[in-house]
C-alpha cells in the first residue's frame, strides 16, 4: 500500500511495468471462431450491393456448370427442362462481366450452384436475386424486422431471418417477441458495416404490454430535433414493430405521453396498422439498392398505391417500374396486375425486373393482399410461379444473419 | 489468401492487439470478442490496405475503432447519450467490472486502471498505447490520426491527471483508514 504522494516518475515506472496479459486461447480456437463466422470467405456477404455481385458470380458459375451438364446430356436435357434453359439463358446477360472471376470461386460453390432450380429454399446464397423475405423461408426460422437510418432522413425497412436454433440459444425459446429480439439484437447490429448510420439501440427503454410497444424516452433524446430526425424515428418504429404490434406509446421518464418539440403537444400512440399502406420505390443507399416506402405517403386503396408506383416521384425514391412497361390493376381477393404488353423477363435486366415485381408485392402486402401477374411470357422465373398468385412477402430487404454481430 | 493473412497477423500481432483491448475494456471475454471483430474487419478490408501506414499501426487503428464502437454502444445502454459520443472527451468506462480476471495485476496497478477510467478517452488511449503497448510517439500518432505534438501533449496531461486522481484517492483512503 502506498502512503505517500505519487510522483510522475513513480507513476510512469509503474505504468511501464504493466504485466503482459496474454490471450489464453489457442491460435486454433481463434481461427475456428473466425471460420465459423465465415471470415475467410473471399466474398463476405455484408450488404445488398455485395450480395448482388455474389449472386451474379454464382449465377455465372451455375451457368458454366449447367452448360457443361447440357453438353454431356445432349439435346434431350435441353428440351426436357425448359425452366433450367430459361435460367441459363437469362444469366447470359450477367455472365460476361464477371466471367473472369469464375476461376477464383471456391470449390464449395459447385455444391451451392447445384440448387439453381430450387430457389424457393433461399438461404442467402445461390442464384436468388430476390431481396424480400417470403413465408417459405420461415419454416425453421423467424423474421426480425428493423428500420435502419438511411441517407435521407428516412428509415429503411430491413429483415433478418433468424434460425430457430439461434433463437433457442439466445432466448431459450424459438418464438421470442419482436421487442425481445429488438432488445437483444439491436445492440449487436453492425449498421456502419452495412452502410447505414449508427442508430440502434434507440435511447431509453423498449417494453411491451400486450399489443402495445412502450418506448420510454430520456430527456434530450434528440429524436425531435428536426423534421428529418422525427421522420427517421417514426419510420423506424413502424419498420421495427409495425408487423407485430397494434401501436407504440411514446412516454417520458415520468410515464406520461411525451411531447415532441416538432409536434408541440403530448403525442398520441402511433397506430401501426394505419401505417403500412404505402407504395414501394427504389431507394438507393450508399450500400446498395433497397425497396422502401416513398416517404410513407399513405393510400386508401391498393389500386391507388400500385398505380402510384409508375410515377417518377422525387430525387430520393425512384420508380421500380421498368421503362416502357405499363399495367392495369384490378382489386379483389387477389390483386390482378395485367401488363398491357407481353412482358418477356428474358429481355430485361433480371435484377431490375425483380425490383419491380417485389416492389409491387410489398406494396400489395401492406394491404394484406397477394398479386397475380398476367401477360408475363414466362410461367416460372426466379422461383416465382406466375400461374398462381405470388406469395405475400414477410418483409423487405433481407440482410444476412451476420449483420447481427 | 485470407487464411494466410490471418496466420501471419496472428503470429506477429495477436497478443499485442489482445493486450491493447483487454487493458481498454478490462474484461477478457469482451477482449476476445473484440479481437474477433478486429480480425473480421481486417480480413474484409485487407485488400484496401494501401501501405500508407505500417501494417502494425493499421491493425491497431482498426482495433482502436472496434474498441471505440464498443464503448459507444455501451454508452447508449448506460447513459442514453449515443449520438453525442466523442470518444476523446468522454470517459471510456468499461461496463463490465471483472477484476477477478486480472490476477496478473498488483493492487496498485488495479487502482491505476480504475483511476484511468476517470480520465478522458484520449488520455486513457494514449496511456494504454504509450506505456502498456510500448508504442512510439510516431506510431501512436499514426494510429490515432493525430500529430506527434498532440500525442505528447495528451500524454503529459494524462500523467498529470492520473497522478492527481491517484493522490486524491490515496489521501482519502489514508483519512478513512487513519
Amino acid at each position: 500500500m502506498k502512503d505517500e504522494k505519487w510522483s510522475e516518475q513513480e507513476l510512469e515506472d509503474l505504468l511501464s511495468q504493466a504485466p503482459k496479459i496474454h490471450d489464453n486461447r489457442s491460435k486454433e480456437d481463434v481461427f475456428a471462431r473466425l471460420q465459423e463466422a465465415g471470415a475467410f470467405e473471399e466474398e463476405e456477404i455484408q450488404v445488398q450491393q455485395v450480395v448482388k455481385r455474389k449472386y451474379n458470380r454464382i449465377f455465372t458459375y451455375g451457368l458454366a456448370v449447367a452448360l457443361t451438364m447440357l453438353t454431356f446430356s445432349g439435346i434431350y436435357y435441353l428440351t426436357s427442362n425448359s425452366s433450367q434453359h430459361d435460367t441459363a439463358s437469362t444469366s447470359m446477360d450477367t455472365a460476361d462481366e464477371e466471367s473472369l472471376e469464375m476461376e477464383q470461386q471456391p470449390l464449395n460453390v459447385t455444391e451451392e450452384s447445384a440448387d439453381t432450380n430450387s430457389a424457393m429454399t433461399r438461404n442467402f446464397s445461390l442464384t436468388d436475386i430476390r431481396t424480400a423475405v417470403y413465408p417459405e423461408q420461415l419454416e425453421n426460422s423467424t423474421a426480425f424486422s428493423i428500420g435502419l437510418a438511411g441517407n435521407d432522413a428516412e428509415s429503411v425497412p430491413v429483415t433478418i431471418v433468424i434460425p430457430h436454433e439461434k433463437l433457442v440459444e439466445d432466448f431459450g425459446t424459438d418464438s421470442p417477441t419482436q421487442v425481445e429480439m429488438y432488445n437483444k439484437y439491436a445492440v449487436l447490429l453492425d449498421e456502419q458495416a452495412a452502410g447505414f448510420s449508427e442508430y440502434h439501440p434507440v435511447k431509453g427503454t423498449i417494453v411491451e404490454q400486450g399489443n402495445t410497444v412502450i418506448h420510454t424516452l430520456p430527456q434530450n433524446h434528440g429524436y425531435d430535433l428536426a423534421s428529418g430526425t422525427m421522420a427517421t424515428y417514426i419510420g423506424m418504429l413502424i419498420d421495427t414493430f409495425g408487423k407485430s404490434y397494434e401501436k407504440v406509446a411514446m412516454l417520458n421518464e415520468e410515464g406520461s405521453a411525451i411531447t415532441f418539440s416538432e409536434v408541440g403537444e403530448p403525442s398520441e400512440p402511433l397506430v401501426l396498422k394505419e401505417r403500412k399502406r404505402y407504395s414501394y420505390f427504389i431507394d438507393e443507399q450508399e450500400s446498395g439498392i433497397y425497396l422502401s416506402p416513398n416517404f410513407r405517403q399513405p393510400f386508401d386503396s391498393v389500386t391507388e398505391a400500385l398505380n402510384y408506383m409508375k410515377i417518377e416521384e422525387n430525387d430520393v425514391y425512384q420508380t421500380a417500374i421498368l421503362p416502357d412497361v405499363d399495367y392495369n390493376v384490378s382489386d379483389g381477393d387477389v390483386v390482378k396486375i395485367l401488363f398491357t404488353e407481353p412482358l418477356d423477363l428474358q429481355l430485361v435486366d433480371p435484377q431490375q425486373a425483380m425490383y419491380m415485381i417485389e416492389a409491387m408485392l410489398l406494396t400489395a402486402a401492406g394491404f394484406d393482399k397477394q398479386i397475380r401477374f398476367e401477360n408475363i411470357v414466362q410461367t416460372e422465373w426466379q422461383g416465382f410461379n406466375f400461374i398462381e398468385p405470388l406469395p405475400m412477402p414477410i418483409g423487405a430487404n433481407e440482410l444476412p444473419l451476420d449483420f447481427i454481430r | 489468401m485470407k487464411e494466410s493473412i490471418f496466420h501471419r497477423l496472428y503470429d506477429e500481432y495477436h497478443q499485442d492487439v489482445f493486450r491493447f483491448l483487454v487493458y481498454l475494456v478490462k474484461n477478457r471475454t469482451v477482449a476476445e470478442d473484440l479481437s474477433h471483430e478486429v480480425y473480421v474487419r481486417v480480413l474484409k478490408a485487407y485488400e484496401r490496405f494501401e501501405s500508407k501506414s505500417s501494417e502494425k499501426t493499421w491493425l491497431f487503428s482498426i482495433a482502436k475503432n472496434v474498441a471505440i464502437d464498443y464503448f459507444r454502444k455501451a454508452n447508449v445502454r448506460q447513459r442514453h447519450t449515443f449520438d453525442a459520443f466523442d470518444w476523446e472527451q468522454e470517459q471510456l468506462i468499461s461496463p463490465t467490472k471483472s477484476p477477478e480476471h486480472f490476477v496478473e495485476l498488483s493492487d496498485e496497478m488495479k487502482r491505476v486502471l480504475a483511476v484511468l477510467e476517470q480520465c478522458t478517452g484520449d488520455q486513457k488511449m494514449v496511456i494504454v498505447m504509450r506505456y502498456f503497448q510500448e508504442l512510439s510517439v510516431a506510431e501512436t500518432a499514426d494510429i490515432l490520426g493525430w500529430t506527434e505534438g498532440k500525442v505528447k501533449t495528451t500524454q503529459h496531461r494524462a500523467i498529470k491527471a492520473l497522478r492527481e486522481k491517484l493522490n486524491k484517492l490515496e489521501q482519502g483512503r489514508i483519512r478513512y483508514e487513519g
